[in-house]
């Protein structure tokens, strides 16, 4: 996959006269293009600093970054970009309308078809016309992030940088701040997504990199064929637990029977799994569920011992 | 840039507050002796101007704006014809009150004067030279710190004048008076813009201190790091 964001032996020092604090310490990446990027690490870590970094907000102590193999700063990748910040304090006497529209004229976007493509927007993140007529100060913190998300992907982003894009909303507006993220990828952007929200990191990145203490430490691929081994449950009706499991031990797939017909694969690739739901197919069982998953509250663990 | 200067102005006439606050200024600006109100004038630019650029950096708005193609230079253009076009609409509200007043009163011939137009143009470019000032203050200062810091040097050099000629330290006067004349110059814009007895140097001056306070903007603002969040 080409690369389309290289951070090299990035640094970032905060601080001065004995009080320094090192935010970032020497992080080396690369973000392919079309890749979802997951940030994940206890607060504090550096997360936001590198993304910080990366939008040009921030200037590293040493080290070397580039997008598309440009400086970050410069305006033709900003012409590609879309941010979210965790914190949407900003405007707050403009109407969501007026800063929809700003954001759309300042991006680049036709005058001529500001109304409607904010509109649209507004839309996809259900934000209706009223809603959009009012001031952004009388907004929940709910519709302040639906609206960042909206004002994000205006004129559809190559590259994508959402810090906490889903924090404080409620199931309806995850479930939305998903679908935008999946829609982006469809189209091909790059994301970088920095975010706590661990089981919804699963559901949309390819790849995570742990930070803690400013420094790189884990890397896990969830997606595809390099995808890391993963937990998978698999699970058929309970009176048919002794026949699914001969199929799955013919087949050679080690299971671990649990409750309510529940087979627990161990260490499962993506390969083994569809091996298991063919296996269990071929018997004639019928199968319930299938639930992969990564754990990554367990790796997050593993990573972090608190 | 049309974009950035709409922002603003939105900034500052959505609010139902701000526009009463200016609207009041507008109609003390127009009473007799009409346009030449100058403390409410300019308490008018320093409610326009001050935290152009401060309150967007300390909401995150600033940061918003810069993940998009526009640079630092732009940003900080927009935002300077952004207050002169809100100052603009102050002064047009303050004549066409002044208007309105003489029409009550019956004294519309003193309104109706190239005097006039001079008067206004003549307040539209001692603002840009004071707003040059605030958005320099703005780029470093937090919050309304740039009102401060306007007023802060404007009472430091008259004060550090007045007690050096008290005190018969002509050093200090001269050093002050100097100060004064080139961040914060007096151009008589009647004069020159009648075309008559041209102060050229007062006029070198004032282009002097604009382009200055911008360029030291413009600098200071793209050697600024921002930093969003905790971690």
């Amino acid at each position: 996959m080409t690369p389309v964001i290289s951070v090299e032996a990035l640094t970032k020092t905060f601080g001065r006269f004995g009080h320094k604090t090192r935010a970032l310490d020497g992080v080396s990446l690369e973000v392919g293009r079309g890749e979802t990027l997951g940030l994940i690490g206890p607060n504090g870590a550096g997360k936001t600093t590198l993304l910080s970094c990366l939008l040009g907000f921030l200037r590293p102590d040493s080290g070397s970054l580039r997008i598309d193999g440009r400086a970050v700063d410069d305006l033709w990748v900003r012409a590609r970009t879309g941010y979210m910040p965790e914190r949407l304090g900003f405007d707050r006497d403009l109407s969501g309308a007026s800063f929809l529209a700003f954001h759309w004229r300042l991006s680049g976007g036709d005058p001529a078809r500001t109304g409607a493509e904010t509109r649209a927007a507004a839309e996809r993140v259900g934000l209706d016309r009223l809603a959009l007529g009012k001031k952004l100060r009388t907004y929940s913190r709910g519709m302040l992030q639906r609206i960042g998300m909206a004002q994000a992907t205006l004129r559809d982003p190559a590259l994508l940088f959402l810090d906490e894009p889903a924090s404080g909303t409620d199931p309806l507006g995850v479930a939305i701040v998903r679908e935008h993220i999946l829609a982006a990828k469809a189209r091909g952007a790059t994301i970088v997504l920095n975010s706590h929200q661990l089981t919804e990191v699963e559901r949309v990145c390819d790849r995570i990199v742990f930070i803690d203490h400013g420094r790189l430490t884990r890397t896990e691929t969830l997606k595809g064929d390099a995808a890391s081994r993963r937990r998978s449950v698999v699970r058929v009706p309970p009176d048919r637990l002794e026949q699914a499991r001969e199929a799955l031990a013919a087949a050679g797939i080690s299971a671990e029977p649990g409750p309510e017909g529940a087979f627990r694969l161990a260490e499962a690739s993506e390969t083994d799994v569809a091996r298991a739901v063919k296996a269990l197919a071929l018997a004639d069982v019928p199968v319930l569920e299938v639930r992969s998953s990564a754990e990554l509250e367990e790796l997050f663990r593993e990573v972090r011992p608190s | 840039m049309t974009a950035m200067v709409e922002r603003f102005l939105r900034q500052k006439f959505e609010g139902p507050l701000g526009v009463v606050t200016l609207a009041v200024l507008a109609l003390l600006v127009s009473t007799p002796p009409a346009l030449s109100a100058g403390p409410a004038r300019l308490v008018a630019l320093l409610l326009i101007a001050s935290g152009a650029v401060s309150r967007d950096a300390s909401s995150g708005a600033l940061q918003i704006i810069l993940a998009r193609p526009i640079s630092r230079t732009e940003y900080l253009g927009g935002r300077l014809l952004g207050v002169m076009a809100a100052y603009a609409i102050f002064l047009a509200a303050a004549t066409i009150f002044a208007f309105l007043l003489s029409f009550q009163l019956g004294n519309m011939a003193a309104l109706l004067s190239p005097a006039l137009l001079r008067a206004l143009a003549g307040a539209l470019l001692d603002g840009l030279q004071i707003t040059a000032l605030l958005l320099f203050f703005s780029t470093f200062l937090p919050s309304y710190g740039d009102a401060l810091g306007y007023l802060s040097l404007w009472i430091v050099f008259s004060a550090a004048d007045g007690f050096g000629t008290a005190l018969g330290r002509g050093g200090l006067a001269k050093t002050a008076r100097t100060a004064q004349e080139n961040l914060l110059p007096t151009v008589q814009w009647n004069a020159v813009l009648s075309g008559r007895d041209v102060p050229t140097e007062a006029l070198g001056r004032w282009a002097l201190a604009v382009t200055l306070c911008f360029v030291l903007a413009a600098v200071v603002l793209s050697r600024r790091e921002f930093a969003y969040g905790q971690d």
